[in-house]
């Protein structure tokens, strides 16, 4: 077979229904085209999954893919991107996270594993080397998913074996149940939790012993050497604090969701910073696999009403969402909070967003206690947000309500809640304000999977964070809407990339790494001479498949939007106090450089210039 | 005179200054240069570095001093002056 550096060269099938298993090779002429697993996704999606599908009927696929420098010693290439229709947004649901078990899986022999289907009772997958067993998971059904992980560890009587699973929400269809590695990380957005529940499977198990070759070692050792040099002091307050640092200096620039995206300022700011956790309540650090910063965090409470609790502590997101946004300052009831998601299995930022929904349609009395439950949504109640967290995993009472997602919540509470629903396409808007950074705006109203912060983080040059080798050189002005549809578009490419390879955002795009040394990187592993703009290319070419996936579920310029709040209600105060997003300039101008036409749909000479003729036969416009 | 915060949300900074916040007095039509001088008469050079450090962001009311007048930005009364590092989160 003819190999390339950082592959394992085959995909591995499963179809649950059957219950049988097959191997298919890796095409490498479309690897290099599209850079890796994430672009051949793409294809498979479309031409796989087509629009009657139901993201929670067995015909929908579950993909696990690997960055194609996942695992190969480059810093920080360490995710794993799962793939599926999402049953929250009904459009391309796509999640990556730093999972072993795709470290393991590219050891085993497969850069992919695809999932049909569904088993007829609980079930798990185990695959070791060249082994795969679809093994009964009934007794790990109803457990959480870090008990569930390491039961299944038992079971096998390996401890090595690198784990994901869902947890009882993802088994109850949870519509934003994620998924939760044996190393605590979560693919948290677009409910694919849910969907691995609707085939009924709890969990993948995956041991491998096969190194995983690269074309040139020593340039590879070089190029690692030089990027740990760079970002080891760069991202030290990565280290030192986690992502969660940013609460304080993001409330202070107007940046902070404060009060379901109703305010600006949150005194209790200081309370729920990652310094404040590093002084309190932090005990520890943890790495991703070939991470030498380590922003995650591992926190211990020995005493108060959330004790006792030792386990993997909230990043920033988290704490925004279940803080700040809730007008939560209490960062011990975060940390309890963030260990019940992770346990139950749902995502942490549509979790929070969705309550501050709930709350602020109590304080608008559009419920009441009678609704739910008998619970007072109140602002900043720490005991009602757990009670709400508890009731979404089990989806039991209210709870199943909101297990919903914030989009179909408001279908059903009526009353025009819809109008407190923060999301895009059904995708609960993530913790960086629009109003702060127009083109957060831009970028959350066309990304391909809903409302998405790291699709783009094209606020990035507006913070100062500098990435010259995109041409983008100096600081640019978050309130201006001059430029930034060109700002999104290379954003999202660039972030199509750094996923595409499997590599950490934080490191590659925060760190001052100048980002011709990922194409280095990447000729390094695979041995294809590839430069930057190469990589950008098919960065665009991932972008647009999965934009034509979209176009086929239905979307269009109308669902290119934000919810109203955005576009129609000022900022009430800080920073941002004041503005609005103007989206319709951007919206056109960005259509007009992607190539889309003005219903949103990607024009046919445009998908041919790109050398995409395959997908011309998913247009029907 | 007016009254202007001055608002630190860097580590090392806070540690060099000893604190997170102050309230500075200055003359009214005072502007940024005017606080930075006046951070270096009363806090030292050391003080002052560490504000100007390579990266770090002055912004005034959240926004950048770049995109209003620079360090010839004027002042008001009830001014908030914060020193944002780089790298500030996730």
């Amino acid at each position: 077979m003819w190999m390339v550096g950082g592959f394992a060269g085959k995909v591995l099938r499963v179809d649950l229904s059957r219950g049988e298993t097959y191997v298919d090779g890796l095409n490498f002429s479309l690897v290099k085209s599209l850079i890796g697993c994430l672009g051949v996704a793409s294809k498979i999606m479309l031409e796989e999954v087509d629009p009657d599908v139901d993201p929670l009927s067995p015909k929908n696929k579950l993909i696990y893919a690997t960055g194609s420098l996942t695992g190969s010693t480059a810093p920080a290439a360490n995710k794993s991107i799962v793939v599926s229709r999402s049953p929250l947004t009904g459009i391309w649901g796509e999640s990556v996270f730093s999972a072993n078990t795709g470290i393991e899986l590219k050891r085993a022999g497969y850069d992919m594993l695809i999932v049909d289907g569904r088993a007829e009772k609980p079930v798990y997958l185990w695959i070791s080397d060249g082994y795969v067993e679809i093994k009964d998971a009934g007794g790990f059904w109803g457990m959480d998913t870090f008990s569930a992980c390491e039961s299944i560890k038992r079971d096998l009587g390996e401890k090595r074996a690198a784990v994901v699973c869902i947890g009882p929400a993802g088994e109850r269809f949870v519509r934003f149940a994620s998924i939760i590695s044996d190393n605590g990380r979560a693919a948290g957005r677009c409910g694919l939790g849910a969907v691995m529940g609707s085939k009924n499977l709890k969990a993948i198990a995956v041991k491998g012993s096969r190194n995983i070759e690269v074309a040139n070692p020593d340039l590879l050792n070089e190029i690692r050497m030089e990027i740990i040099e760079i970002t080891k002091e760069s991202m030290k307050a990565f280290s030192d604090y986690g992502t969660s640092r940013g609460v304080v200096a993001f409330e202070e620039m107007g940046n902070l969701p404060v009060k379901n995206w109703t305010r600006g300022r949150f005194p209790g700011a200081e309370k729920i910073s990652g310094i404040r956790m590093a002084e309190t309540i932090l005990a520890g650090r943890k790495a991703c696999f070939a991470c030498h910063i380590a922003c995650g965090r591992y926190v211990k409470l020995s005493e108060g009403p959330y004790a006792p609790l030792e386990g993997y502590g909230p990043e920033y997101e988290t704490v925004a969402a279940l803080g700040s946004l809730c007008m939560n300052d209490n960062l011990e009831a975060i940390a309890k909070a963030n260990d019940l998601c992770n346990r139950f299995g749902i995502d942490t930022i549509s979790t929070g967003a969705t309550i501050a929904f709930a709350m602020e349609c109590y304080e608008r009395g559009i419920i009441s206690k009678e609704d739910t439950g008998g619970i007072e949504l109140r602002w900043g109640d720490p005991e009602a947000i757990i009670r709400l967290i508890e009731l979404i995993g089990r989806k039991e009472g209210f709870g199943a309500i909101l297990s919903e997602g914030s989009m179909r919540a408001a279908e059903k509470i009526g009353r025009n809640a819809e109008r407190y629903a923060m999301h895009v396409k059904g995708l609960e808007i993530p913790m960086h304000s629009p109003y702060r950074f127009k083109e957060m705006g831009l970028q959350y109203a066309v990304s391909e999977r809903g409302a998405c912060h790291l699709r783009g983080l094209s606020m990035l040059p507006a913070r100062g964070i500098l990435l010259p080798d995109l041409g983008f050189n100096r600081k640019l002005d978050g309130f201006t809407i001059e430029g930034k549809a060109h700002l999104v578009k290379v954003m999202q490419d660039v972030c199509r990339v750094v996923d595409s390879l499997g590599a950490c955002k934080f490191v590659y795009l925060f760190g001052g790494v100048p980002l011709r040394r990922l194409a280095d990187l990447y000729s390094a592993v695979t041995g294809w001479e590839t430069e930057l703009k190469d990589l950008l290319r098919a960065g665009e070419r991932i972008w647009m498949l999965q934009r034509i996936f979209n176009v086929r579920m239905g979307v269009r310029r109308r669902d290119d939007t934000l919810p109203k709040r955005f576009l129609e209600e000022p900022m009430g105060d800080g920073a941002a106090r004041g503005h609005v997003v103007e989206l319709e300039p951007m919206l056109r101008e960005y259509y007009a450089e992607r190539g889309l036409d003005e219903e949103g749909r990607p024009r046919r000479e445009k998908i041919l210039e790109m050398g995409l003729d395959f997908a011309t036969k998913y247009i029907d416009w | 005179m007016i009254r202007v915060k001055l608002v630190l949300l860097d580590e090392n900074l806070r540690r060099v200054a000893g604190g997170n916040e102050v309230i500075l007095e200055l003359d009214e039509g005072s502007t940024i240069n005017d606080l930075l001088k006046i951070v270096s008469i009363e806090y030292g050079g050391e003080v002052l570095s560490a504000l100007l450090k390579a990266g770090n962001s002055i912004m005034l009311n959240g926004q950048s001093i770049e995109f209003l007048g620079g360090v010839g930005t004027r002042l008001s009364d009830g001014d908030r002056v914060a020193v944002v590092p780089l790298v500030a989160g996730g």
